[in-house]
């Protein structure tokens, strides 16, 4: 009798319906909670307003590496199965067509260092001075998915590589995103079509310059800071301009799709399409600039002779 | 006789690693908000299953796990956590004891909170704007509680 109902206590036990009490103390369950709750968020505010916090999320990470490089082994054993297993043939034609693209690509380079000294010479006529030459490092995509309501994505390479918070990233078709967080073993970029991104542009046909924000949508960015009697239409590419010192001048950032003015707002409704394939990224590089960033604010001093605000 | 010890160390690390992978999984975009926080429902099938073993802290410690996993400040999944956690805990013997349908509501109830705290973090961050999708999770993991709860259980006894 005594051992059926021991049986049965401890049946009841491990099916969770104990009746013993959970805590012998209720106030240690409030104050866990208030420990941890001003923990979080004195973390919060620390890793916000400071980088201390670096090195614990270094860590951190280093930990998680192999769960990071489990969920991308599918689609890189994919891809290596994929290029392993292609046939001779087929292996030719692709390298006669990339011997074909390289052949036209350094022909037109040749004209390059033309371009460059004479742009050099040019800009000292004006009284401006700035350095050429960016440095470009690949990295691929890590087939991982950060938040599902923020345009970001991560990059197999980190600080070992000597990446760094605000450096851009561009793909071979035309302007990716920047750089907001890299640990030891991977980046995060956030993409030019995330809402909280901006990128300073500059209309490739007439130099207009403008700012280019994200839509949320992966394949849309909004040009909200042009007026309605704009020197824009659909069609015209858009460049990076240089301004504000994390962008170098001159990559391609996207086309213009729509221009619809608003006669009754100052502004006109502009959209654009990013150049490169946001939702299909695979090799992407990461670049450092050497070029001298072109300041925001005008300085009224006469003989300065740095880059002037055109207007 | 002894009890056969239900806790088992290397399967709560081993599950708790599952979801972790789950959590990053890359879905196609139409689908991405539909995936559920499954180290969140994990957590709460442990909090649920060992009261005693697994508390606030170790929802922290996951929280901080989740943050630097998926890029966030570090805090931020941790507070949705342990607020979940809190309330599981609190909730305890009425969660057990009642029909499933009912724990699932609850459990709901808890993710929608838990979700709001991530969403009051993130504004705080950028202003971006969050559309009903930011809420499905919430949904489609007080579906999947089931699902969660039958796998664990039974793996956990082929485990043993």
């Amino acid at each position: 009798m005594y051992g059926v109902t021991l049986i049965a206590f401890y049946h009841n036990a491990t099916e969770g319906t104990t009746i013993k009490p959970l805590f012998t103390t209720g106030a240690s369950l409030n104050t866990r909670l208030l420990v941890t709750v001003i923990l979080s968020v004195s973390l919060l505010i620390t890793d916000r307003q400071s980088n201390l916090l670096d090195n614990v999320r270094n860590v951190i990470s280093i930990l998680l590496y192999p769960i990071e490089r489990l969920v991308n082994l599918p689609p890189q054993l994919n891809q290596t199965l994929s290029d392993s297993l292609l046939s001779y043939q087929d292996v030719v034609t692709e390298n006669t067509r990339l011997k074909e693209q390289q052949f036209i690509a350094q022909t037109k380079l040749l004209k390059l260092a033309a371009l460059e000294k004479e742009n050099i010479r040019l800009q000292a006529l004006l009284g401006n001075s700035f350095t050429l030459g960016e440095q470009l490092l690949t990295a691929e995509l890590l087939a991982v998915n950060l938040a599902p309501y923020e345009h970001t994505i991560a990059l197999n390479k980190g600080s070992r590589f000597g990446i760094h918070k605000n450096q851009p990233v561009i793909s071979v078709n035309g302007v990716v995103g920047q750089v907001t967080r890299s640990t030891a073993m991977r980046s995060e970029v956030l993409l030019i079509s995330d809402p909280s991104h901006a990128i300073p542009v500059q209309i490739n046909r007439n130099g207009l310059y403008s700012i280019a924000v994200g839509s949320g949508q992966i394949n849309q960015l909004n040009l909200p800071y042009l007026p309605n009697n704009s020197d824009i239409r659909p069609g015209d590419l858009l460049i990076t301009s240089g301004l504000g010192g994390t962008f170098p001048q001159g990559y391609p950032v996207a086309t213009v799709t729509a221009v619809t003015p608003q006669p009754d707002k100052p502004f006109a409704i502009i959209t654009a399409t990013p150049k490169a394939q946001l939702d299909r990224l695979r090799e992407l590089l990461v670049v450092w600039s050497n070029t001298t960033p072109i300041p925001l604010l005008n300085t009224p001093e006469p003989s300065s002779t740095q880059n002037n605000e055109p207007d | 006789m002894s009890l056969t010890k239900r806790y088992n160390y290397i399967f709560y690390m081993g599950t708790l690693g599952l979801a972790l992978i789950l959590k990053i999984l890359p879905l196609s975009l139409s689908t991405q908000n539909l995936a559920p926080d499954w180290v969140l429902l994990v957590l709460i099938y442990w909090l649920l299953s060992e009261p005693h073993k697994i508390g606030i802290f170790n929802a922290f410690f996951i929280g901080l796990l989740v943050d630097v996993l998926t890029g966030r400040l570090l805090g931020q999944y941790s507070l949705g956590y342990i607020f979940a956690a809190y309330l599981c805990l609190k909730l305890h013997n009425r969660l057990q004891n009642v029909r499933l349908a009912q724990q699932g509501f609850i459990i709901f109830l808890i993710l929608i909170i838990s979700q709001s705290i991530l969403l009051w973090t993130e504004t705080i961050q950028h202003a971006r704007l969050h559309d009903l999708n930011f809420w499905l999770p919430a949904l489609t993991g007080a579906l999947c509680w089931p699902l969660v709860k039958y796998l664990l259980n039974h793996s956990q006894r082929w485990f043993n």
